[in-house]
């Protein structure tokens, strides 16, 4: 095979994700605001992404264009050269809200998407059950999800997601409504997670912390209209170590923090 | 500190007040037997009602009538109210070709268009049940199309992004979720049932715990009207109580 066309199949098949000078206009005439411009980014398999930036900055819509909720008003967005057209089980979305569904258990929950492929029931009780061990909530599996904590509820939502080995884990803002201890703690079995399965993660944050902290690639988005400010490789997110107070208060780590905060200062005072 | 009074003592208190008053006001001579009857008088009037019958039918028989007409007209209206409020939730559609009559018939009293169902089905049982379908479906209707429009869309995204399809969206997340609102409507349609078979039963019948008491009242038998009014009290209770029952047990996460 000639070393060119190979040289494209590997640029193509590195590229997993790619938005294309995506943007997204909502309303139209006088009323007509941009919320993203000009969009390009792209990551490959088994990065994660964080994307930081001030409110209203338009991470929710740049993940909503990925997860197929919304259809961009230019450019495209690409899984595996594939252009988003609709939500898919590929791309499993958790939400700042858990948004469980009530009326199942906690075990009918972490089944609901292999329920909806129809997988035979053996093989979802098994894949339940080794989810909600990893996750701690075998035991709560008979129970509700009004029964459980908030932290667990997202754990919850993340098993759900999980259960269909989706491609890739969308996330936005999913530990934005616990408090600062359960928080630390789920970025750490986030992390894990991440590690153990090598899967792709997009996470939405305002954190600029957890953004590095759990981050391969830091993206900075300016207010809106967004736009990309500064896309960072963070080191932090493969070293071994774990003790997150200890990363934390490294040197590096809070220069980066420090850079990428004036950064988003910069961005919504200009 | 505060007296801790539990709560049901309250009800037992105001049943007991009632209970006093009427006493009272009965073997105390206060009231003639015809206003209100004194109970030894009711518990007679129950046990002539319940061995003799009235009016060439058994009590039981009365009751057992307007049950049936509720029943038919309740489950039919509501069954029919709740598909096509589904429908006109999910379907903007068909919300704006059904929203003129269900908004125009939901308040419009059941007595008015009683006679012109008379008019057209005559005065059996067909009128009676078409009435109380009519008075079921627009209650229930309103109540599922607003569950529906009131599911979360959050929700919906999440089943979408677990690979649901659209009718996968429908039957197990649109469904479940307007499941309470649904529930309801269910109990109110209840209510305006219960009231119209009523109405329904004076004008026009000859059977029915509803016509009883009116044709007791042309008698001026009030002990007659008072058993009657208790029985139709307590029916509608248990009614209300089993569907609370259901509600509970088949919802039991709403409003958490």
């Amino acid at each position: 095979m000639p070393d060119a066309s190979g040289s494209v199949a590997r640029v193509s098949s590195e590229a997993f994700v790619t938005f294309d000078n995506v943007g997204v206009t909502y309303g139209s005439g006088a009323a007509r605001v941009a919320a993203l411009e000009n969009i390009s980014l792209s990551f490959r398999a088994g990065d994660f992404v964080s994307i930081v930036g001030p409110s209203g900055c338009g991470k929710t819509t740049l993940m909503q264009t990925l997860a197929g909720f919304l259809k961009p008003s230019h450019g495209r967005v690409t899984i595996e050269g594939r252009t988003v057209d609709g939500p898919g089980a590929d791309r499993g979305v958790v939400f700042q809200q858990p948004a469980l569904f009530p009326w199942l258990t906690v075990a009918g929950n972490a089944g609901f998407g292999p329920m909806l492929r129809g997988a035979a029931k053996s093989q979802r009780t098994e894949v339940v059950e080794r989810n909600l061990r990893m996750a701690g909530l075998w035991d709560f599996r008979d129970r509700y999800p009004y029964e459980l904590s908030g932290g667990m509820q997202q754990r919850l939502a993340i098993v759900r997601a999980l259960a269909n080995d989706p491609k890739i884990l969308l996330m936005d803002e999913p530990f934005g409504a616990l408090d600062a201890l359960t928080r630390e703690q789920m970025q750490e079995e986030l992390h894990a997670v991440w590690r153990r399965t090598g899967m792709t993660v997009l996470l939405i944050t305002h954190s600029v912390e957890e953004a590095i902290y759990l981050g391969t690639d830091v993206v900075v988005m300016s207010q809106r209209p967004g736009r990309i400010m500064e896309r960072i490789a963070a080191p932090f997110a493969r070293r071994d170590e774990r003790n997150s107070r200890a990363v934390k208060s490294l040197p590096e780590f809070v220069a980066m923090r420090e850079h990428v905060l004036s950064l988003i200062w910069r961005s919504g005072h200009s | 500190m505060a007296l801790r009074i539990p709560l049901r003592a309250w009800t037992v208190v105001s049943a007991l007040v009632l209970a006093a008053a009427w006493l009272t006001l009965t073997w105390g001579g206060f009231v003639r037997d015809l206003f209100l009857p004194p109970p030894d008088q009711l518990w007679d009037a129950f046990n002539d009602l319940a061995t003799d019958g009235y009016k060439n039918r058994t009590l039981w028989e009365h009751l057992q009538i307007s049950l049936w007409r509720i029943f038919a007209g309740f489950v039919t209206g509501a069954l029919a109210g709740t598909f096509l409020g589904l429908a006109m939730g999910y379907w903007r559609g068909v919300a704006a070709l059904a929203s003129p009559f269900v908004e125009f018939l939901r308040p419009l009293p059941q007595l008015a268009y009683l006679m012109l169902l008379i008019i057209w089905f005559g005065i059996g049982e067909t009128s009676k049940i078409i009435l109380l379908f009519l008075a079921a479906l627009p209650v229930s209707a309103v109540a599922a199309r607003d569950g529906v429009r009131n599911v979360p869309a959050q929700r919906i995204h999440a089943a979408r992004t677990l690979g649901a399809t659209e009718w996968q969206v429908f039957r197990h997340v649109v469904l479940p979720s307007a499941l309470p609102e649904i529930f309801t409507g269910a109990r109110i349609g209840v209510g305006v049932v219960y009231g119209t078979l009523i109405a329904a039963e004076i004008i026009a019948g000859s059977s029915g715990i509803g016509w009883m008491i009116l044709d007791a009242g042309r008698f001026l038998r009030s002990d007659y009207v008072f058993v009657g009014i208790i029985l139709i009290g307590l029916m509608g209770v248990a009614l209300n109580g089993a569907l609370v029952a259901l509600e509970t047990r088949l919802v039991h996460w709403a409003g958490r």
